[in-house]
């Protein structure tokens, strides 16, 4: 019994030492080497100052932007999560269509069907996507807004559009950020 | 179901096909203790580690080897919970992150040991770098190892005969590190690095947004820590979110990563039994029996998930929204289609729990798969390890029954199953539905229970069912609507992780040294087959029917009423 | 014929008092100290009483005013079950225990001539309960044998039937094989002296009532296992049932609880928990019928895992002696004329051999056994060791038979001259190669040919052994021959090895060897010289007319003493096991049927949206749960003929066997309770019992 208690102690030292210190040290390392980009969070900076990051939502509020799906936290980056409200519970349909009378008044233009993406709050409530739909859904008001014809808005987001891996994996979909950034270059000019 | 989906959810199939036996073969050579690839650079580390411990290569009796697993297991308990404890003395804190209440510290710790990852915290607001790198991270590795050197003691139990050598505990522990979730993971890290996943000491960032709001951005040794939670089918996350934050799991293309590294080992381990019994079709039988099973349940999911909430019908008659559009609450853009219920079953069925989507948002059968595939007793693949020897408990007992009907005592692999392994058995594999059907029980009684959920009364019900499936399970994912931060649940469900873990691992090892000092019967054309399709098929409904009618009432009451009220909307 | 037809009534007047018997016992085993043995019918046996009080309680509180009649109706059936299951039990006992009345009958009021040595004829009458271990007895014509002895003098015949029923009477005498006799039995002619070898008690015959009556019947290992496995599953699905009120709680609502208890019993594997006991006595039964004793219950057990089994050569795989087969003349001599001289030459050989040389000749040839004239002047020479030959002298003319080189030898004698025919060796040769025994004829000095001798398989033994193999069972032959004679025997036969040059260290050391490699081995035996290897054998089957030693050794015991009843043995073994596996496998399939009844009637009042789970659409809550209680309690009587008889067997292959009977009883096991409550639920509304 001593000794398989001793054994144990050196063995969860070294191991601790292998896989708790030296393996995300050298994983840290050879990140910094090949994707420093990616490893220090995808970060946009505006100068020295960070905007943010590609990857994470953060809330637009204006009309010429375009917006994210709903946060469930408010697009808290330091406390991720979803609603994990319930698909029966009523209190979500009530949620949807609170946020349809928003969106609609909110693009009083479009008279079309709101996506749905656009109505539920995401897993992380830090998705930094839409899909194609839901960007189709926000142009009107973000040309309107930016007096920018629809069309030119438009081919901002089909060039910026990440579709399916392969052809079939995930949906077409465009970085809310990415946009939006792009959009202010184009009127820029 | 479209077609890309359907595309989607083959091709992830056609993966798994690929990639499960190699590793198999691989483990064959690494826990037969063969030369491999790796040797060259891991030898010389792994006889090091031996020479400092003091650990000779001889076999260990069922006893020591027990013994072994324990000792080291609650060191690792002590020595996580003293990490919390005092992570605002210790380096690494850039957030100055305080210790969380005790028993939230003793819930996560067990959480980690057991290899459940149950997260009743929120990591950001909670645990610092260095909890995370050299507490939890450090207990994804060894915990995984655990299950699979319990998993290879059962396996040469049945291979050996008269004999009391199960292996050794120290070097099956030091092999599945160095040799099988080491190099995995610095690999898929750095893939998922390539992805966007990141890998910094940095602080957490804090941003200027385009509008000119703040936005404090969590950072950390994301990469290195998500590789191994997934390939140890740990599950704990990073961050809240888990494997559905962009930072933990940023494209369609780290996502199927992630699911392949959940279900990789536990997998593998099923063809590394058959080269260890000499006889790949054995392997290949019980491998096909949960590999069928696991697409059926993936099918269920994709099916349920991929069709509209009726709920929402109504509404689209008052406003126009898009009523036909799937399920989006609780999943994100990049993981709508299969993504996202694929994940969820991958999860489920292996005890891993980490989730790219908020189960507690799923339709109500999407949420009975989920429960279903837990209270299987997580052997549809199952943990790492964890699910090899649960399999193999349900191998037993559907030989036990089968094997009766050919009139002879029923034997596994020449193994006779007489009063004794059955009474270890049946103990073991029905130990954790029991813990789940116990503590759900005993929750109702608690004072407050019913204001920790959230919804109508049976999905309040199923998120209840959900916590005690989950920590019992070992799996860790939630329905997280479900308050489950309060002293009382923290210390039930902390306690049920432990015994629903380490009860049948000791008795997956008394087991395995019985059969290890039995003789073996040779094979004759009188011998039951157990490496062919109709076993595989048997094996199948014992495991459903045993798990059917042990947990069909509860699921009536929870996800399967809601369902029916759902979609027939009578309340 | 006369004894089949008695046979036939005695059974069907043994099975009207068998069955009255068991239904008076079925009612006594309701005792609480006997139904604790079963845990499965023990916790329906809870259930029935906590239904009825329920019933009682509703009833007394409310004045009789309201009565529950679903409870009632419930309580009735569960009582119903549990009555069943003791029947089943009991039925299996009281045919052993009829047949153990008539042998305690043969016990009683037998007297022994005691006497004091055994050369004396003085005895003195003792009743035999007083006599003792190596106390002396004398049996004259018309005396019962006292109690289990060994005879120390003389030879008689005993009627056995009373213990075996054999009717042809056995021969018994002292220092033979066959020197043992059994308690109770009777000498029909002859005086013998006889030492008592057991104690009051001890004996054979009260084994075997203990045996019969199932008095000291101890569950097997595999019986065991499986009750460890049921009663597990009833302890979780008493869980299952037992959390169902706390979440019924949680919805603020409760279940009735003969709801609750219904569900349990319908979960619980009645079915095999209620026939479980009753399967093994049946097969302990169905060993006495085939004339098997097994003095354990683990012995019947191991026969059906047997996979080696050992079979002594001669009486077992070839008749007792060798015979001839074939005349082989030399070049230049016709086979008549070798078989003519062949059956000159066996005329006097009055051994088994020398009769088939006649048998052969006159069956080739049509050669009738010669009628010696007066003027025949005939001088038969016998058979001796010395010369190894033996013939006749013929007027002169002396025709022999014998071993080879003897045969050679000889002829020079008679002519030194004389020519030994070029191909006699080669054909000598040829048939001792075979495994077969050369015997060479000479007419005077002239060496006509060769008679083989060959062992003849016994009748029927070829088929008996591809059954073994395709039960997946290993058949080694034993003989004292040399291994090309074994080999060759053992070819012909079919058996898959052999044993050469046998002898008892031998044949315990191949046991041993056997064992070692995993195999489960059974033997028959007779002798002493068998006792080891009985004894190490894991189904050692003695011959009822082996010595005490061999008896005392073996774990069974074949009244017939025929050296092919192991195969029996091994099919009664395995049957059992069977008829367990799928009698369990059938009552957990019916639990899927039961659920689909049960489950929406509990739920519905709940969850209104339930009822659509209601799929064999069941009249009322009520009636569906009525009714998978009468399925649940009725599906025993239906199935006690098969649990008593067996599942039928038929030698095949392991992967053959589990197919159909994982289709018969699997899938029936799922397909038939749907269709059976549902019947029932269009019974139970048509009489009113529910609504």
């Amino acid at each position: 019994m001593k000794q398989i208690i001793k054994t144990s102690l050196i063995m969860f030292v070294i191991l601790t030492v292998i896989t708790g210190i030296l393996y995300p040290v050298a994983v840290w390392a050879a990140a910094k080497v090949l994707f420093p980009f990616q490893a220090e969070g995808s970060l946009v900076k505006k100068g020295a100052e960070v905007t943010g990051s590609v990857l994470i939502a953060q809330d637009f509020q204006k009309p010429e932007y375009f917006h994210p799906r709903p946060s469930a936290v408010s697009y808290d980056a330091a406390n991720s999560g979803g609603s994990n409200i319930a698909a029966s519970n009523p209190d979500l349909a009530k949620a949807v269509l609170d946020r349809a009378d928003k969106e609609k008044k909110m693009n009083p233009l479009n008279t079309g069907l709101i996506p749905m993406d656009m109505l539920t709050t995401s897993s992380s409530g830090l998705d930094p996507e839409i899909t194609i739909k839901a960007a189709q859904w926000q142009t009107k008001r973000v040309a309107a807004a930016r007096g920018l014809d629809e069309k030119t808005v438009l081919e901002a987001v089909y060039k910026l559009k990440e579709g399916a891996l392969l052809g079939f994996i995930g949906p077409d979909r465009v970085n809310v950020l990415k946009l939006n950034l792009y959009l202010d270059t184009v009127k820029a000019k | 179901m479209d077609i890309k989906v359907i595309a989607e959810v083959l091709f992830f199939l056609v993966l798994v096909l690929l990639v499960a036996k190699p590793m198999g073969n691989f483990m064959y050579l690494v826990f037969d203790g063969k030369r491999n690839f790796l040797s060259p650079v891991m030898e010389p580390v792994e006889k090091f580690i031996y020479k400092v411990s003091g650990v000779k290569d001889s076999g260990q009796g069922w006893a020591e080897y027990a013994l072994s697993v324990i000792a080291f297991n609650i060191l690792g308990l002590i020595v996580l919970f003293a990490i919390m404890m005092f992570q605002q003395f210790l380096p690494l804190n850039p957030q100055g992150l305080k210790a969380p209440e005790w028993r939230l510290a003793l819930n996560t710790a067990i959480s980690f040991v057991t290899n459940t990852n149950w997260q009743a915290y929120t990591p950001e607001s909670t645990v610092s770098y260095f909890t995370q790198m050299v507490g939890l991270a450090v207990q994804n590795f060894v915990s995984a190892a655990s299950g699979i050197a319990v998993s290879l003691a059962l396996i040469r139990g049945l291979v050996r005969k008269q004999t009391r050598d199960l292996g050794n505990f120290w070097v099956d522990l030091t092999r599945s590190c160095l040799y099988v979730l080491l190099p995995i993971a610095i690999i898929s890290a750095l893939f998922l690095v390539w992805q966007g996943v990141p890998q910094n000491f940095s602080g957490y960032t804090h941003a200027v947004t385009v509008e000119g709001a703040k936005q404090v951005i969590g950072q950390g040794t994301v990469a290195s820590q998500e590789a191994i939670k997934e390939l140890g089918t740990n599950g704990g996350g990073f961050f809240n979110a888990n494997s559905a934050h962009p930072y933990e799991n940023p494209t369609p293309l780290s996502n199927i990563l992630e699911m392949l590294l959940i279900i990789l080992i536990p997998a593998g381990l099923i063809f590394t039994f058959g080269k260890f019994v000499h006889d790949i079709k054995q392997g290949r039988a019980l491998f096909y029996a949960v590999f069928i099973t696991f697409a059926i349940f993936i099918a269920g999911a994709v099916y349920y998930e991929t069709a509209p909430n009726p709920a929402f019908a109504k509404g689209a008659a008052v406003t126009n929204i898009s009523a036909k559009d799937i399920p989006s609450e609780g999943k994100e853009t990049r993981f709508f289609g299969g993504a996202s219920p694929i994940f969820s079953v991958v999860t489920t069925v292996t005890s891993c729990g980490a989730v790219n989507n908020m189960h507690d948002s799923n339709m109500p059968m999407t949420g009975f798969i989920e429960l279903f595939d837990m209270q299987l007793g997580e052997l549809i693949f199952g943990g790492v390890g964890s699910g090899m020897y649960t399999l193999l408990l349900f191998a037993l007992i559907t030989v036990f029954l089968a094997g009766l009907m050919i009139g002879r005592t029923p034997e596994y692999l020449g193994k006779k199953i007489g009063p004794t392994e059955i009474k270890l058995t049946a103990a073991a594999s029905l130990f954790s539905g029991i813990m789940m059907l116990v503590v759900s029980a005993i929750a109702v009684y608690v004072p407050g229970a019913a204001a920790s959920t959230m919804g109508s009364v049976p999905h309040g019900f199923s998120q209840m069912l959900y916590a005690a499936t989950s920590t019992a399970g070992n799996n860790g994912s939630a329905f997280a609507g479900f308050n489950a931060n309060t002293g009382f649940w923290n210390l039930i469900l902390g306690l049920n992780m432990f015994v629903a873990r380490f009860v049948p691992m000791i008795l997956v090892l008394m087991l395995a040294g019985r059969f290890a000092a039995k003789n073996v019967t040779p094979v004759s054309v009188g011998t039951l087959p157990t490496n062919d399709a109709l076993f595989a098929f048997m094996l199948v409904m014992v495991i459903l029917l045993v798990g059917g009618l042990t947990f069909l009432p509860a699921l009536s009451m929870g996800p399967i009423a809601d369902h029916m009220a759902l979609f027939s909307g009578i309340r | 014929m006369d004894n089949k037809q008695e046979n036939k009534q005695d059974k069907k007047q043994m099975n009207s008092l068998v069955i009255r018997e068991a239904l008076l016992n079925c009612l006594m085993k309701l005792k609480p100290s006997d139904m604790v043995k079963n845990p499965v019918m023990f916790c329906v046996y809870i259930g029935a009483f906590l239904t009825t009080a329920y019933f009682v309680y509703t009833a007394a509180s409310t004045g009789g005013k309201t009565m529950d009649f679903f409870t009632l109706h419930i309580s009735v059936w569960l009582w119903l079950t549990v009555i069943f299951s003791n029947f089943a039990e009991a039925l299996a006992e009281s045919r052993g225990k009829a047949t153990a009345d008539t042998l305690k009958k043969m016990k009683k009021d037998i007297f022994a001539k005691k006497t004091e040595s055994k050369d004396s004829t003085q005895f003195t009458m003792v009743p035999a309960s007083s006599l003792r271990k190596g106390d002396l007895c004398i049996a004259g014509p018309g005396d019962l044998i006292a109690g289990d002895g060994e005879i120390v003098k003389g030879i008689a015949s005993v009627d056995e039937s009373a213990v075996t029923g054999e009717s042809a009477p056995v021969i018994r005498e002292a220092g033979a094989d066959r020197s043992s006799v059994i308690g109770g039995t009777r000498v029909l002619s002859d005086m013998i002296v006889y030492a008592i070898t057991s104690n009051p008690g001890e004996s054979f015959l009260d084994k075997m009532i203990e045996l019969v009556e199932g008095a000291v019947r101890k569950k097997t290992p595999n019986e065991v296992a499986l009750n460890i496995l049921l009663t597990a599953l009833t302890l979780l699905f008493l869980l299952v049932t037992a959390t169902m009120q706390p979440y019924a709680t949680f919805m603020k609502q409760s279940f009735n609880i003969t709801w609750l208890v219904a569900l349990f019993v319908a979960l619980a594997p009645t079915t095999i928990g209620a026939l479980l006991s009753a399967i093994g006595i049946a097969g302990m039964n169905r060993l006495l019928r085939i004339n098997v004793l097994a003095f354990s219950g683990r012995s019947v057990e191991a026969a059906g895992d047997v996979d080696t089994v050992l079979l002594d050569k001669t009486g077992t795989i070839t008749l007792g002696n060798r015979q001839a087969d074939k005349f082989l003349p030399v070049k230049g001599v016709t086979e008549e004329e070798l078989a003519l001289a062949a059956q000159f030459s066996s005329l006097s050989d009055d051994t088994p051999e020398g009769r088939s040389v006649v048998v052969l000749a006159k069956r080739r040839f049509n050669i009738r056994q010669h009628e010696f004239g007066a003027a025949d002047k005939v001088n038969f020479i016998p058979f001796s060791a010395n010369s190894r030959m033996s013939g006749i002298d013929m007027n002169g003319e002396k025709i022999m038979k014998g071993a080879a080189e003897s045969m050679v030898e000889f002829v020079k004698t008679l002519d030194k001259n004389c020519v030994i025919p070029e191909d006699l060796h080669s054909l000598v040769e040829s048939v001792a190669l075979k495994g077969s025994t050369p015997l060479v004829v000479s007419r005077n000095a002239k060496l006509l040919g060769v008679i083989e001798l060959k062992d003849i398989l016994k009748g029927g033994i070829k088929e008996r052994l591809l059954q073994l193999n395709l039960m997946g069972i290993k058949s080694v032959m034993i003989t004292g021959d040399n291994p090309v004679t074994a080999a060759s025997i053992a070819a012909e036969a079919g058996v898959n090895d052999f044993l050469s040059n046998a002898k008892p260290e031998t044949k315990l050391a191949l046991i041993k060897k056997y064992q070692d490699e995993g195999h489960m081995v059974a033997m028959i035996g007779d002798g002493t010289n068998d006792a080891p290897a009985l004894a190490q054998a894991d189904v050692g089957i003695a011959m009822n007319t082996g010595t005490a030693a061999a008896r005392e050794a073996g774990n069974m015991l074949d009244l017939d003493s025929n050296p092919t009843k192991v195969i029996e043995v091994v099919e009664v073994g395995k049957q059992i096991l069977i008829t367990r596996g799928s009698l369990t496998t059938f009552s957990i399939a019916n639990d899927v049927a039961k659920y689909f009844a049960i489950i929406p009637a509990m739920l519905s009042g709940m969850f209104p949206g339930m009822a659509a789970l209601n799929i064999m659409r069941l009249a009322s809550p009520s009636s569906s749960i009525l009714s998978a209680i009468i399925f649940n309690a009725i599906v025993i009587p239906a199935l006690i003929p098969l649990a008593l008889r067996g599942v039928p067997y038929k030698a095949q292959s392991a992967a053959k066997l589990i197919r159909t009977n994982i289709l018969i009883y699997g899938l029936g096991g799922v397909i038939l309770p749907f269709i059976g409550i549902k019947l029932i639920d269009m019974i139970v509304v048509a009489l009113g019992l529910a609504h």
